[in-house]
């Protein structure tokens, strides 16, 4: 008996509403005192198309999606046919006998999604030994009970619980605050449909299933938020006042949260008319004082490039969250990749001081966000944070994050006091950073100017001017590396192989390692997270290791490619995926596996 | 003691533009109206794009921003959002307006935030060394068109006037007391006002000079046009190129951006205490 220890899938049409049970049950997960992971796969599909949410529970924190189901929840013809080979041994696939049986075939055929299925493959699909299979009729008791067919998801649930033996009640309460502000007679019809698929599970397959959910005892107080959730709320903690955006998946989620607590925080929100603008009025409330914040993918990003370089020149600051989704151009609008590094370290003409940053997971993420908002303040630059698809709308719970030690740092923001006459916006000092006025002060009155300037802000094409504010600018960088948080290996620092990857493919590489070094194959760890200022540390760790793999989401190895540059090492073992999808930590165990064989 | 032209000018240097440029009229026309309007001058942020008209901050001492080619309006927005109670010109060229930056002008007019939005218009790219700009009119004869502009001009004011411009005005660079008291008015103006400048390029459009816009131009408001009339504004949009009508084409009171919002009513954003946001309501939220 498997007691709290479950991958779930709920497989279904996009338009079915695989979102709300999948919810529920992670709500409920949550509350019995579980923690959870949970990542979804979508077509950028409003309708049609087989999406799945995946959600893995344990007693102990998750640090991983994985592809081996231990219970499937297949509300389409197409779940099982699809991943009844991804279901482990034991485990089971609830589905709906009125849509998949033996003599299923799929017979409208869409190009670029669905799968094409035959008798054959459904008779394999229903015919595995090892494991359960649970016939629901799901859409019927969905009609039967509340007319219907879409509440066939909570029947679905209710069934889930009963073969986990777990009880209903907080499904029903948790039905009746969901759906509350639809009225009475949505919320009865929902406690219906659950209670049918509940009883149905229960009678008919009593006690046949291996896997138990269990309240725990004492549960540390969690929360449970996708990535780009999390990142708004670290920013919110920093002081947001402002933020521009331009819808664009995976990013879009940061507009909308920051939109929901726009009035309750006090923050300006905007949806403004496109990418160029969302950059450039927010360089405009940074400049004017304001914590500002845009987010965008790639795409969106391109249109930003411009006036990166303006942040860069004028010295404003402003946080810029990059949710990447694979490329090129359109790419793959709903998957995961790590293509964008090299556009994020570099967009802009010239040169100027930045920061490139990448969380690898949810908790990192929001102190990263919160502390990019200082860092953009203290060195007067523009902040990168680049997140891709998997952590930006990948879930987890997480206990309540420690605030009380997280200070605002508003670096050399002057109080309207503390301006004396003669005052220089861009005064040449010796750390390179200059004391900053913001318009309304008085007597801070000076120009920002995209043009090379002098201290005042004046223009300037003279060679010793130019030299000299360009070398000032410049000397921040050495300031911001210097000032860096070192590089860390985690696990055993003897390992045989080291693990070399950035942002969130640090999930799964974190949990290979643990499979690894169960298996004997010592294996550590090391997690790139500041790419510009390039973080220090790397290289002196490298040279210490065996044999670094570098893992990344991507063809080329762009991370191995800043480490050969910054780093002088060139990392020959790699392990890369393009495919738009997530790296599973089983797929970095198998591949490091290969790599002790030769 | 009431401010004068030196309180609004920088120390650093003189202008920089052609002897005759309009862009001189301009500049003054701005500095009388601050002074006459009794600006602080540490209250006043100068926003531009790019462009020979756009290095006007240069020359102020009030707050500047010299921006990117056509973006001087987004910047100006976001600023103008961070610190709504800042006084905020926008001044931008032909090109930077109605060229590279359309998009913004058209989606700034929606949103009426309080600003003013100079825009030189001289039918050129002065600082790219003369090519035709998007109110040149059809055939003008430049570097990139040396067979005469295929494409028909953009109509500036019945642009504005078709998108909720709240205030839609035309002055004109060689008559300075209708400028001013034209540019007075707009920063009086409750929202987003146009002020589009007929602003003679005496480099690269001498056809399109003083000589020429002295004849056509005639004051709307002296002539009894109704800035309320809408249509009858529309009308007077059109008689453009045989007359150009300067002065107030419209004017609408509408409530503000800022103020349909109340993140705004407790002061600038600025000015919000961010030390020590509580978020734990957002984590017991999110925990249930
Ligand atoms: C993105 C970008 N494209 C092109 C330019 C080059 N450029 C600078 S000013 C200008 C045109 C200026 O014309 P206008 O806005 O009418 O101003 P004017 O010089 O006539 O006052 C151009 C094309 C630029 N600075 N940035
Ligand atoms: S080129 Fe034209 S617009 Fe530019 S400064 Fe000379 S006269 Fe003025
Ligand atoms: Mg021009």
């Amino acid at each position: 008996m498997k007691i709290n220890e479950l991958n779930f899938m709920i497989g279904g049409k996009a338009g079915e509403g695989i979102e709300v049970p999948g919810n529920m049950f992670a709500k409920l997960c949550m509350k019995a005192g579980l923690w959870l992971n949970a990542t979804r796969e979508f077509y950028s599909v409003i309708k049609g198309y087989n999406n799945i949410n995946q959600i893995r529970v344990a007693e102990q924190p998750v640090k991983s999606h994985i592809n081996r189901y231990d219970l499937i929840l297949a509300i389409d013809d197409e779940t099982v046919p699809r991943y009844y080979k991804d279901v482990v041994p034991g485990g089971g696939i609830i589905y709906d006998p009125s849509l998949v049986s033996a003599s299923s075939v799929q017979s409208e055929v869409r190009p670029g999604g669905a799968l094409v299925y035959d008798a054959t493959l459904m008779k394999e699909a229903l015919s595995r030994e090892d494991i359960n299979y649970f016939p629901v009729p799901m859409s019927d008791l969905a009609m039967e009970k509340v007319g219907l067919k879409l509440a066939k998801n909570i029947v679905g649930i209710g069934a889930t619980l009963a073969l986990l033996d777990y009880n209903v009640q907080p499904l029903l309460d948790l039905i009746v605050k969901t759906f509350a502000r639809k009225g009475d007679d949505v919320v009865n019809k929902n406690i219906d449909a659950a209670q049918a698929g509940y009883n149905y599970a229960r009678e008919k397959f009593s006690r046949e299933f291996n896997y138990q959910l269990r309240n725990v005892k004492n549960p540390v107080k969690k929360f449970f938020a996708d990535g780009n959730e999390v990142m708004v709320f670290g920013a919110i903690k920093s002081g947001l006042k402002f933020v521009s955006e331009y819808p664009m998946t995976p990013s879009s989620s940061i507009l909308h949260t920051t939109a929901k607590y726009a009035q309750k925080y006090n923050i300006s929100v905007n949806h403004v008319e496109d990418e160029l603008s969302a950059m450039n009025m927010a360089v405009g409330a940074g400049f004017a004082g304001a914590r500002s914040l845009v987010a965008t993918s790639g795409g969106g990003f391109a249109l930003m490039t411009e006036a990166v370089g303006m942040a860069g020149m004028i010295e404003a600051p402003v946080v810029c969250i990059e949710c990447q989704r694979p490329g090129p151009s359109s790419g793959l609008p709903t998957r995961s990749g790590q293509g964008d590094l090299r556009q994020v370290m570099h967009a802009s003409q010239g040169e100027f001081p930045r920061i490139v940053m990448a969380p690898g997971h949810h908790e990192e993420a929001f102190y990263m966000v919160h502390e990019a908002f200082n860092l953009a303040e203290r060195y007067q630059c523009p902040v990168f944070i680049i997140s891709e698809k998997y952590l930006s709308e990948g879930y987890a719970t997480l206990p309540y994050l420690k605030t009380d030690h997280l200070r605002v740092d508003r670096g050399k923001l002057l109080k309207e006091s503390e301006i004396r006459a003669g005052y220089k916006r861009y005064q040449i000092t010796a750390d390179g950073i200059p004391p900053r006025a913001i318009p309304g002060q008085k007597g801070g009155a000076h120009l920002a100017n995209t043009y090379e300037h002098l201290e005042s802000g004046y223009s300037t094409e003279e060679v010793g001017h130019v030299t000299a504010m360009y070398e000032r600018r410049m000397k921040k960088i050495e300031l911001i590396e210097k000032n860096l948080p070192a590089a860390e290996l985690e696990g055993n620092p003897k390992a045989d192989f080291t693990i070399v990857c950035w942002g969130g493919t640090y999930m799964p590489a974190s949990e290979a390692m643990d499979m690894l070094n169960r298996d004997g194959v010592k294996t550590n760890l090391l997690h790139v997270k500041y790419m510009l200022p390039f973080q220090p540390g790397v290289r002196e760790i490298l040279e210490h290791c065996k044999r670094p793999v570098l893992v990344e989401g991507n063809y080329t190895g762009l991370l191995g490619g800043v480490i050969a540059e910054k780093a002088g090492i060139d990392i020959r073992s790699r392990i890369l995926d393009y495919s738009g999808r997530p790296f599973t930590p089983d797929k970095i165990y198998e591949e490091i596996k290969k790599l002790t064989k030769k | 003691m009431l401010r004068t032209v030196k309180d609004y000018t920088s120390t650093e240097g003189k202008p920089n533009w052609c002897p005759g440029c309009g862009d001189f009229g301009i500049e003054m026309a701005m500095k009388q109206a601050m002074a006459q309007l009794d600006l602080d001058p540490d209250k006043v942020l100068l926003i531009s794009g790019i462009g020979c008209g756009a290095n006007m901050p240069n020359w102020f001492s009030t707050y500047g921003f010299i921006t990117l080619h056509g973006r001087a309006l987004p910047v100006a927005t976001g600023a103008h959002l961070a610190s709504h109670e800042l006084s905020v010109f926008v001044e931008a060229g032909d090109g930077d307006a109605y060229g590279i930056g359309m998009g913004h002008f058209i989606h700034a007019m929606r949103r009426n935030p309080n600003m003013v939005y100079i825009v030189g218009n001289n039918t050129v790219y002065g600082l790219t060394l003369g090519q035709i700009s998007p109110t040149a009119a059809k055939g003008c004869k430049g570097p990139s068109t040396p067979f005469g502009n295929p494409d028909l001009p953009v109509n500036p004011i019945a642009l504005a006037l078709a998108n909720h411009c709240s205030f839609v005005g035309r002055g004109y660079a060689g008559n300075l007391p209708h400028l001013i008291n034209l540019i007075k008015a707009a920063h009086q103006h409750k929202g987003f006002a146009l002020v589009d400048v007929l602003q003679p390029c005496v480099t690269y459009a001498k056809d399109v000079g003083y000589k020429y816009y002295q004849d056509l131009t005639y004051d709307l408001q002296e002539a009894g046009h109704d800035k309320t009339n809408l249509e009858a504004a529309m009308k007077r949009a059109f008689e453009v190129p045989e007359k150009y009508p300067i002065g107030i084409f419209y004017q609408e009171e509408r409530p503000l951006y800022e103020e349909e919002l109340p993140q705004f009513k407790k002061g600038p954003l600025v000015s919000h205490d961010i030390s020590n946001v509580d978020i734990t309501p957002i984590f017991e939220e999110y925990s249930s």
